[in-house]
């Protein structure tokens, strides 16, 4: 029983770990394999790169990589288009229906090389590894599910409940009339 | 009767004299996909014009194209605007004098505003005068004789700005161009400065949200005058207003009725760009009042915005206190204006321009005003300047009015087609859309000699877009903080557009 | 509660020590045993564990500065990565001040305050236990956290908007904000237990003026904790609901303020220090009563002064903050109130020194880090007034100047006499001495280590070093310095060694204590060492200050207490007149799951806000079983 527990403990804690995990720059050939996300011929969906498992989907699951991805979406002006996952010029990002599948590679490959209708494509403005902080990002203001490892409020004007509530199943109203 | 689409657009001529009003022909042009990435306020369009038996638009991806009314056969396509720079057209051309005369959109994507004129036979490009930049590029001249002292010096297209802000600048040229035959000048209004951050955008920023009097021929600027110099919450001056002429105090005079979006009724003289009077039509607190002798508004510094801070409530919010074409009463006495009365709170945040993104730099959150009333129709005595009645409304008005008559129609975003009453805001009549409107009313008379009068209904646009299903109004941002404000707007019982004419008695 | 008429047969009076001695002992005593061993409720058992935990991070502190070190003695060094300092110095700091500096004197005073007052227990002693555990939770939390790379990085002070949810993601900044919580609550119940102890259970005689200082010192630092810790409570509150459910507290754009943050904090931050320091105080003073042999000079100067400087401790947090903008008017306020308490403590300094002068001082080891505290705590006190001026503090803030001047005041100020306090009092502690010969290469290494490790700082700091910065390129010309200073942090970390191996050894081996080994004149040399569980078999009744030395041959003593059952006498709070008898609560394990249970709780809500409400539910039961009446002779009473 007292084994049982530790390893537990130990689970929970190794979890903890790569939560919490600041890596803040990859080594360039795992740079490199982050590229080659396999698409299916029309664009939608498709194999995450092999290195991706390897690596602890970090994009995904570490809270520093998704605290990047908020910040590079608002440096790169996602939020002209998107607004803070409500849609403006683009469509929603919070509704938790993806247009291009809701799995994130293929997030990562609508910002990497555009969408038609005018998303553009971010492969020569980001590296790699921000594309794919941004997707993870994306990716948690569109879930169901709250996650711990998903970004609280910013500190500016407050427009949505934050991406570790699980906003696109939250009921609320809009902060102010 | 030729009526456009949306983006991607279609184009169709309807012949009305045949019973049901068939159609007769239609017409797709090619659509770059791209451009609806670039459209702000949604895929809309001001419309088609018809001028010696051709019909002639714009199309949202940068092209102006000419086509046989009869048949509906391409006469020209040429591509004047660029979408690399952000660019889109979404405003109906005006023809005069043998001429095509466009102007551009893309202030919220960081693209400088241009007016153009291409030649309405072969669709080649006469001139093109931009809003920002140096002289040459702006058409100041020798020529140029604005009537206020700080409109005045040199190149101010580029001094008024940052080092090279000018060059993506904004100042769209969205608006209505009008000609006046009688003067020969174009007049025509210039969009807000771009990015939104007024910090990012020091100075007065000339030439954006002012008016221009040009010189047809060659664009060369007679005037200007700078509505809302270094514009603090991207309202803009695009629409020009109506050019009306008539007594003013006593003395004939060229007018410019202009009700711009910071809430005044301009009144200008038209000929050399004097303002006349500038009065409130609605409740506004950004702004206290327009000094006359040097025609520049008095700020609020309270709500002034700033990078990093938050203003709160400012009246009027970006929307502008009128975002639709007002139309004039038959004896040019009284100004119908549809009005929104909605509020925001604005947070300005850095911005870099990034090539195909928006440029934009705020958080916004459109607000109802305290009253909870968020549009209303405005009969506005132009010579008294102050309002004859108000219609209140509970939503924005976001379509354009037609007086015709002793009566006054207007469309609403909830879907009603009213007609009220010009000398005292009576309803005398109503009907419930299918869609919200957000087009302007026509007036026409038939085949059979009846007068008809009709509208678009398809929800959209700035207003409309919210209740688009790719928008979730639960980010109090989205739609540029339109969703906030506007909740309860009811999505549409057919999502598409229908076209609905009224035969009148 | 009134005296009821006893039988005289169940008091103490008519009883032989022997069997004064069998009786209390089975009273009082805490059984063999694990389970015996969580469950007691006895002050000296508890301080131990206190003052032995405390050490603990105190080590562990001490290996992370030694980390640090390494990191910072050549330029551009891989030591460690900058994430990883930045947890290292967070942890530094944050261990030595919330989980080292304030528990081990009040770890001391837990042990030692009851005995000088000259009861049987301290106050509420099932509190006494809870604190105990909250103190080893919040430490596991923080320490576990850093193993697993979770630690918190954000500065010991954890200033918004950097540990706010925009700019620090994850949890660690969660970690810290709870660990706050436990440290402070823990901290909190010691405090009000003191007050309690210090002002109603007494020895009857022991008047205000008969006060012995170091209680003195911790009746005032108390208050402070009372006083403070809310604050600092408050501001990890909102820290954690800022970053759990989104509130605004620290978001300008949304109505809050990140400067409340750094009021709140220094508002707590700055009596902290005093905090740490009087306790200190309180040791030197009983020090240089001992060792000059005589009663201190300036009794009152001295008492007014520990007040003084207690109230003037709420007067000065604006000076943490003077490069913030602030108006000027306001910053020189802080200014002149910063430098105005230097004066109560120049008031003790001469105290002290004239004590001294006028005695006949023994040169023991304790005495020598009393003469280790007088200089360095001085230079430290100076460069404090250096920084108190706004212009000044301008150009050092955030640098090594001010890492100088807060090491010179907390380690000299603090550091110093709680290892002379420890070389003091382990015999009444352990019942044996330390080495005297051992004591002195620990005095002497310890304080050349220091000054040569913290002196050069101050320049560092004048030649523009920052702090907190993980390496520092060659062509700043630091590297020197830096490894001179490094090298010399192993000659303080010998010095520490040495201690840690002279108190391990000196348990089993060091020279057996009497009652009395330094013919000292408080009450806690008048019992045994260690003392037996119940303290004194009689209460002491005290004339003066000094009883052991004005009632040389024989203490008075008082009788009339039950010796079948815990009880303790009250007194009043002036004069110390016997009040009543009041019973003392027995061993129990309670406070065990109730700190348990809150761990749980505070833990979980890191992690969601429902831990609040379903986490409650576990304490409240704890709670009732704790209140709950035993059926013990005890509950009457």
């Amino acid at each position: 029983m007292t084994r049982r527990l530790l390893i537990l403990a130990g689970l929970l804690a190794l979890a903890a770990c790569k939560r919490e995990q600041r890596e803040v720059r990859l080594d360039p050939p795992a740079l490199d394999a982050l590229d080659q996300v396999a698409l299916m011929p029309n664009g939608i969906g498709g194999a995450p790169p092999d290195v991706l498992p390897a690596l602890g989907r970090p994009y995904e699951t570490n809270a520093y990589q998704l605290s990047q991805g908020k910040r590079l979406y608002g440096w790169f002006n996602c939020t002209g288009c998107h607004a803070n996952g409500g849609g403006n010029v683009g469509p929603a990002l919070m509704e938790g229906w993806w247009r291009y599948g809701p799995d994130v590679q293929s997030i990562f490959a609508s910002i990497r090389d555009g969408r038609p209708h005018g998303m553009p494509a971010f492969k020569d403005k980001l590296t790699t590894e921000q594309i794919w902080q941004l997707a993870g990002y994306v990716q948690t203001i569109g879930t169901y599910a709250a996650k711990t490892a998903a970004p609280t409020r910013n500190d500016e004007m407050q427009s949505r409940p934050s991406e570790s509530r699980g906003p696109a199943g939250a009921d609320i109203a809009p902060p102010s009339r | 009767m030729v009526v456009l689409t949306p983006f991607p657009h279609a184009l169709f001529a309807l012949d009305l004299s045949r019973p049901g009003a068939p159609v007769k022909w239609r017409f797709v042009p090619e659509a770059d996909g791209g451009a609806e990435g670039l459209a702000c306020c949604d895929t809309i369009n001001a419309g088609p014009v018809i001028a010696d038996g051709k019909v002639y638009f714009n199309s949202l991806d940068g092209h102006t194209i000419a086509l046989d009314v009869a048949t509906g056969t391409m006469v020209w396509n040429v591509r004047t605007a660029s979408l690399d720079r952000g660019e889109t057209l979404t405003g109906a051309p005006l023809i005069a004098d043998g001429k095509i005369f466009i102007g551009n959109s893309g202030d919220d994507f960081g693209a400088r505003g241009w007016i153009a004129a291409l030649d309405a036979q072969s669709g080649h490009e006469l001139w093109r005068r931009f809003s920002t930049g140096p002289d040459d590029n702006v058409g100041i001249g020798p020529g140029f004789q604005p009537f206020y002292a700080h409109d005045h010096g040199q190149n101010l297209g580029a001094a008024s700005w940052p080092p090279s802000g000018w060059q993506h600048g904004g100042g769209s040229v969205s608006g209505t161009i009008l000609f006046d035959p009688v003067l020969h000048l174009l007049f025509h209004g210039t969009g807000h400065p771009a990015p939104w951050n007024p910090d990012q955008h020091d100075g007065d920023n000339k030439w954006t949200s002012g008016l221009f009097a040009r010189d047809p021929e060659d664009g060369m600027a007679k005037w200007f005058d700078q509505i809302d110099p270094h514009d603090l919450f991207a309202l803009g001056s695009a629409e020009p207003g109506l050019a009306i002429d008539r007594d003013w105090h006593g003395a004939a005079r060229h007018l410019l009725i202009h009700p711009d979006p910071d809430g005044y009724v301009y009144v200008l003289d038209r000929a050399n760009g004097q303002v006349l009077s500038a009065a409130p039509f609605t409740t506004v607190n950004a702004t206290r009042g327009v000094d006359l002798a040097t025609g520049e508004l008095r700020r609020d510094s309270n709500r002034a915005s700033r990078f990093g801070t938050m203003t709160r409530d400012v009246c009027p919010g970006w929307p502008g206190a009128t975002a639709a074409h007002s139309a004039p009463s038959a004896d040019g006495r009284l100004l119908f204006i549809p009005v929104s009365r909605l509020c925001m709170d604005m947070e300005a945040r850095n911005v870099s321009y990034i090539e195909g993104t928006a440029f934009v730099g705020a958080n916004v959150r459109a607000k109802s005003p305290a009253d909870g009333l968020r549009g209303a129709l405005v009969a506005w005595d132009i010579e008294a300047a102050k309002p004859v009645w108000t219609v209140p409304e509970p939503f924005p008005l976001a379509g354009g009015v037609l007086a015709l008559g002793g009566v006054v129609f207007y469309g609403t975003l909830d879907g009603w087609f009213k007609a009220v009453d010009a000398e005292s805001g009576r309803t005398l009549w109503q009907f419930h859309a299918a869609s919200g409107i957000i087009g302007d009313p026509i007036a026409y008379r038939g085949p059979d000699g009846r007068p008809y009068v009709a509208v678009l209904a398809g929800l959209g646009g700035s207003f409309g877009m919210v209740a688009k299903s790719s928008i979730d109004k639960r980010d109090a941002t989205a739609a540029n903080g339109l969703a906030n404000a506007l909740q309860d707007l009811p999505e549409p019982s057919d999502p598409s557009g229908t076209l609905y004419a009224f035969g009148l008695p | 509660m009134s005296v009821a008429p006893e039988e005289p047969e169940v008091l103490d009076r008519r009883l032989d020590a022997a069997a004064l001695d069998r009786r209390l002992d089975a009273v009082w005593q805490t059984p063999r045993g694990l389970w015996a061993a969580l469950a007691t409720v006895d002050h000296k058992i508890i301080g131990r564990r206190y003052i032995a935990t405390a050490f603990v991070f105190l080590a562990l502190g001490g290996l992370l500065a030694v980390a640090m070190r390494l990191q910072l003695a050549r330029p551009e060094a891989r030591v460690m990565s900058a994430d990883r300092y930045n947890q290292v110095f967070t942890m530094h700091g944050a261990n030595m001040m919330f989980l080292f500096a304030v528990p081990v004197m009040e770890a001391m005073a837990v042990y030692l305050v009851p005995l000088m007052v000259g009861t049987r227990n301290i106050a509420f002693p099932r509190l006494n236990a809870f604190s105990y555990w909250m103190y080893v939770a919040g430490g596991i939390v923080l320490w576990g956290a850093f193993v697993f790379d979770m630690g918190p990085d954000i500065g010991w002070f954890a200033y918004v908007p950097l540990s706010g949810p925009q700019y620090a993601p994850g949890k660690r900044a969660d970690i810290w904000a709870q660990m706050i919580t436990f440290t402070e609550v823990s901290a909190l119940a010691v405090a009000v237990e003191l007050v309690v102890t210090i002002f109603k259970q007494r020895a009857p005689g022991m008047s205000l003026d008969r006060i012995p200082l170091f209680v003195w010192s911790m009746l005032v630092t108390s208050f402070l904790i009372i006083i403070a810790m809310p604050a600092i409570m408050v501001a990890s509150t909102s820290l954690i609901l800022d970053r759990l459910i989104g509130t605004h507290f620290f978001n300008p754009a949304e109505g809050g303020d990140v400067l409340l943050w750094q009021h709140l904090f220094w508002f707590f931050g700055h009596p902290e220090v005093y905090i740490i320091f009087l306790p200190a105080v309180g040791m030197v003073s009983t020090l240089v009563v001992t060792f000059s042999r005589r009663p201190v000079f300036g009794y009152l100067g001295l008492v007014l002064a520990v007040i003084s400087t207690g109230i003037l401790a709420f007067g000065l947090w604006v000076h943490h903050m003077f490069v913030t903008g602030l108006p000027r008017l306001g910053e020189s306020f802080f200014t002149g109130s910063s430098m105005a308490i230097a004066i109560p403590s120049g008031v003790q300094i001469f105290c002290w020194l004239a004590t001294l002068w006028s005695g006949r001082p023994v040169l023991k080891v304790p005495l020598l880090f009393v003469y280790a505290f007088l200089f360095t705590f001085v230079m430290g006190g100076m460069t404090g007034v250096m920084v108190a001026s706004v212009p000044f503090d301008t150009q050092v803030h955030d640098t090594y100047f001010v890492v100088a001047h807060f090491h010179y005041v907390l380690v000299g100020g603090a550091v110093f006499p709680l290892m002379g306090a420890v070389y003091y009092w382990f015999p009444k502690i352990t019942g044996r001495l330390m080495s005297e010969r051992v004591g002195r290469w620990v005095a002497g290494l310890v304080f050349v280590g220091f000054n040569l490790t913290f002196f050069p700082m101050h320049l560092l700091g004048l030649a523009g070093m920052p702090r907190r910065v993980y390496t520092y390129p060659a062509e700043m010309q630091w590297g020197s310095v830096n490894l001179f200073i490094s090298l010399s942090a192993l000659v303080l970390a010998s010095g520490f060694l040495l201690f840690f191996w002279d108190a391990f050894r000196s348990l089993r081996h060091g020279i057996p204590a009497g009652d009395n080994p330094w013919d000292a004149p408080t009450l806690e040399w008048a019992t045994s060492s260690p003392p037996p569980s119940y303290n004194f078999a009689r209460l002491p009744v005290v004339s003066s200050a000094y009883p052991l030395w004005d009632e040389r041959d024989a203490l008075s003593v008082a009788t009339g207490l039950r010796p079948d059952r815990r009880e303790v006498l009250v007194s009043s709070v002036a004069d110390a007149r016997p009040e009543a008898r009041e019973s003392s609560p027995r061993n129990s394990i309670w406070p065990l799951w109730t700190a348990i249970a809150t761990s749980i709780m505070l833990v979980w809500s890191i992690f969601t806000p429902w831990a609040v409400v379903w986490g409650s539910i576990p304490i409240a039961t704890a709670l009732i079983g704790w209140f709950w009446p035993k059926g013990v002779p005890e509950d009457d009473a």
